[in-house]
């Protein structure tokens, strides 16, 4: 396993309302309306046709996945949909900034992949199936600096945000 | 009926590579996610390219139309430990392999697909999706 950079948390107080987000990702449609509400702060059109896209795959698994073994739960990809707004929201909120989209894809054992590849860094995080496991990340600048571990994906997660304003 | 085949378990060498088959959801345009590397237990089926082309793997698809060819070389795999690859012939499929020693453990799995991404090589291009699978337009 390769040397991994400690990666150092922002030095900031998350506001307690996206610390501890009280979002109902329930239903798409309810979390669609609730994100329009703050459509200036992400790539909103490509955030949603990305999870659209995500949500066919998901459909369509007996299609591609021929050897079985895996399941998704609404469960889990409401917990992606909630991680992709608090971030998204926050960093917008408190740097201005606008999150890059990631690409999603459907990970092993029922996980869920968030996928970013930039010019000068990539990052992947994996979205728990259950909802009392960590979610787990590894990213890198195609040099030496590397970033790997886990996080609570219900909370903002200082590490994760600084990567993403790179 | 023919006997089936038990074909002789081989080294495989450093500087050689294997093959495997990467379905249309694990691409965005031309980019390949590390989605596509799902093991199973501790392994991950791949074809030695010794005893198969490209074109033979894609061939063993369910629905070969769906899915492109990626290529690793196996110096590569063997350089990112815990990982090895062994010859794990099968009687139908000679070239079949197996990448061994992937991590259970979530955090070192999400490392090594990314590490595997990196050395990864698109050889056979998914082909482009057939109009003539989609449903035909409503006559009115």
């Amino acid at each position: 396993m390769q040397e991994v950079m400690e990666w150092p948390l922002l030095d900031c107080d998350f506001p307690e309302e996206l610390a501890e987000p009280e979002l109902d990702a329930t239903n798409w449609e309810e979390t669609s309306s609730q994100f329009s509400s703050r459509a200036e702060s992400v790539a909103r059109e490509e955030l949603e046709a990305e999870i659209e896209r995500l949500i066919q795959t998901l459909n369509l698994q007996h299609v591609w996945d021929s050897e079985g073994g895996n399941a998704y739960t609404e469960d889990t990809l409401n917990r992606t949909i909630a991680f992709l707004m608090v971030q998204s929201d926050w960093l917008w909120d408190v740097y201005g900034v606008k999150a890059p989209v990631p690409m999603i894809g459907p990970g092993p054992n029922g996980t869920i992949d968030l996928y970013w590849k930039q010019p000068a860094w990539e990052l992947l995080i994996n979205i728990p199936a259950g909802s009392s496991e960590p979610a787990t990340f590894y990213g890198h600048n195609y040099g030496s600096q590397k970033i790997k571990g886990s996080f609570d994906p219900d909370k903002v997660t200082g590490g994760i945000i600084e990567w993403l304003m790179l | 009926m023919v006997d089936a085949v038990d074909w002789p378990v081989e080294d495989i060498p450093d500087d050689n590579h294997v093959l495997m088959r990467a379905h249309r959801v694990f691409f965005r345009e031309d980019v390949l996610l590390p989605s596509v590397f799902r093991p199973h237990g501790d392994s991950m089926s791949v074809d030695w390219t010794r005893y198969s082309t490209p074109q033979d793997t894609r061939n063993r698809a369910p629905i070969p139309d769906q899915n492109a060819v990626i290529r690793l070389p196996v110096i590569g795999i063997r350089k990112t430990p815990p990982l090895d690859v062994r010859h794990t012939p099968e009687p139908e499929n000679r070239a079949h392999s197996e990448v061994l020693g992937l991590p259970t453990e979530r955090e070192d799995l999400t490392e090594i697909r990314i590490l595997l991404l990196g050395f990864s090589e698109t050889v056979l291009a998914l082909p482009p999706v057939d109009d003539r699978l989609q449903p035909a337009p409503k006559q009115i």
